[in-house]
């Protein structure tokens, strides 16, 4: 407990430090909720059939998709991100000679991210419903919540093996770039997935992330129980068996391999 | 020199780095053992294998071969024990996260040796005191002087109070002032005051004298020679080479200094300069024939000083 809280709160006084960032962070998902609304009035009456399944609200259906997805993308790249930001401050090294598990050494930097994300996406989801008109007026937050624990478990193990190739290679890019192209195009944040050409719906389904943000959506704008959302629990959990233990897998290889070739330190 | 468990013993360690080429070996079979207490040096040229035997005792590096124990404890087979008995001095002054200031950078490091934050705020209080940078406690790490995050370096490896040191190069890029100051506080705090086993890399000569009450030397991968800097000294003044220069060329004095039992061999340098190896210390013979020389002697001195000797003796040629 008391790792996790340094490495909570260096987290929090590093992001801190930049100011005009940290704030910026905070402006920017305040102003995306504007832009949602805007894009919702936009479409207006012309929404299509596809959202009927979620009652037809496209505000509070982009306010899910936009936020949670966020929220979620962090559980693909911050573990990976922070361990590139260590290696090139050369942190890492005397992080990893202290007498923490390497594995915290190596993930606890992205734990104040992960905090902040969420508190953000608490905030918008409760703006959205406070200010802008999005309907949680049926949600059923249990299982919305376990679903999304679920989901982030899921991409967190994506996320370790992204860490674990920073670890080897040095460079998050090509990992970076597939978790973003992924995520927006075709896990249904803006758009439900059906509207998708019928060629692209099997990679949509293929990713993690589409089935939760449909378990999720229809956690909180139908209020479907978790008891209804035994199909989604059960591919965010075989998403989760496989992707985890492979990701904490390569970590741990990843860890042995700069052990022995000496590589920890570069950068 | 004590008869208590070595506090760091390693024997037929290996570490070989992936090349292009092949595997290219760092140290290759060392054996050597560090007493509870003692201020150790390891000396050699650059690529003789120091940072990388530190970096295995640290458990940043996994060897290929051999064992290495520190306090009796495995650093391959039991890493988290012995991380959590060490404290760390790298080399690379960067090792902070520069935009946190002194004092939050000290704390986050206690934290993640498992002090609790009361207890992390009062050790970094009372270390930046000890190592003179309480003026400096809230500003950024990345405002500060090299050797004041030398100095925070060494307070960071002091933070739970563990009872091996590994210092790697800490007063590289000093100037020598505050290398001097550095060696001092190193010295009166980690072994005067607080009795911890120190292991230290350096080039500097004058530090390893100064500092270590003993020395080993290695030379790519190999320990070429080991014990207190004066013994080696003594040891390679045995074979020492001697430059005598003369006010004005003597030749048949090569030959009948070539002569005397001490005298190894002569190279005759120029006309005024002879290099003289020698079996042991110039002895009263070799004095003798000196003065019994015709021509007036300028200078007669042992070619290097000190370690230096050492250093060039455990060179292959």
């Amino acid at each position: 407990m008391t790792r996790l809280l340094a490495l909570t709160r260096r987290g929090l006084l590093h992001a801190a430090s930049y100011r005009l960032s940290f704030f910026g962070n905070y402006l920017g998902a305040a102003l995306v909720l504007i832009f949602y609304r805007v894009l919702a009035e936009f479409y207006g009456a012309a929404q299509p059939a596809a959202l009927a399944a979620y009652g037809g609200d496209y505000f509070t259906f982009l306010l899910i998709g936009g936020v949670l997805a966020r929220f979620f993308s962090l559980g693909l790249k911050q573990f990976a991100r922070e361990l590139e930001h260590e290696l090139t401050a050369g942190t890492l090294e005397p992080v990893l000679a202290t007498a923490a598990p390497p594995t915290l050494a190596l993930l606890g930097p992205a734990l104040w991210t992960f905090l902040e994300g969420l508190l953000i996406a608490a905030a918008q989801l409760a703006a959205g419903a406070l200010l802008l008109g999005a309907d949680f007026s049926r949600a059923d937050w249990p299982a919305a919540l376990a679903l999304g624990a679920l989901t982030l478990l899921a991409l967190s193990g994506w996320g370790l093996l992204a860490a674990a190739f920073v670890l080897v290679f040095k460079r998050a890019d090509p990992l970076s770039w597939l978790a973003d192209v992924t995520l927006y195009m075709f896990a249904g944040v803006y758009f439900p997935i059906p509207l998708l050409p019928a060629v692209l719906r099997p990679f949509a389904y293929a990713l993690p992330l589409s089935h939760a943000l449909e378990g999720l959506r229809l956690a909180l704008m139908r209020g479907e129980p978790l008891a209804g959302l035994g199909r989604y629990l059960l591919i965010l959990l075989a998403f989760s068996a496989a992707l985890v233990p492979l990701g904490l897998w390569a970590l741990r290889a990843g860890l042995r391999h700069v052990r022995r070739t000496g590589s920890l330190g570069h950068y | 020199m004590s008869t208590a468990p070595p506090a760091i013993a390693v024997s037929d360690l290996a570490h070989a780095y992936p090349g292009r080429a092949g595997p290219v070996p760092a140290l290759r079979g060392l054996t050597l053992a560090v007493a509870p207490g003692e201020f150790f040096g390891l000396f050699g040229p650059n690529g003789a294998g120091k940072t990388t035997f530190i970096r295995i005792l640290a458990t940043l590096v996994t060897p290929t071969a051999g064992r290495a124990r520190v306090l009796g404890l495995d650093v391959a087979a039991q890493p988290a024990q012995v991380r959590a008995r060490i404290g760390l001095v790298s080399s690379n002054e960067n090792s902070f996260y520069g935009r946190l200031t002194a004092r939050q950078n000290l704390e986050f490091f206690a934290g993640l040796q498992g002090l609790r934050p009361s207890a992390a705020r009062l050790r970094a209080a009372e270390l930046l005191d000890v190592f003179g940078l309480r003026a400096a406690a809230d500003a950024p790490a990345q405002t500060f002087s090299t050797g004041m995050r030398q100095r925070l370096n060494v307070a960071r490896a002091l933070l739970h109070d563990p009872p091996v040191i590994f210092l790697d190069e800490p007063t590289k890029g000093l100037d020598v002032l505050a290398a001097a100051n550095l060696r001092a506080l190193l010295k009166d705090e980690l072994v005067g005051r607080r009795g911890k086993t120190v292991l230290l890399t350096t080039h500097d000569l004058a530090e390893m004298e100064q500092l270590c009450g003993r020395v080993a030397i290695l030379e790519a991968g190999r320990l070429r020679a080991a014990g207190a800097p004066a013994d080696l000294i003594r040891e390679a003044s045995a074979s020492v080479i001697y430059r005598l220069e003369l006010a004005e060329p003597a030749p048949a004095l090569a030959g009948q200094l070539a002569g005397l039992p001490a005298v190894a061999a002569v190279t005759a340098v120029s006309a005024t300069i002879l290099e003289l190896t020698l079996r042991g210390a110039p002895g009263r013979e070799l004095w003798a024939a000196l003065a019994a020389a015709d021509v007036p002697v300028q200078r007669f001195a042992p070619k290097d000083d000190g370690l230096v000797t050492v250093l060039k003796q455990a060179q292959p040629a």
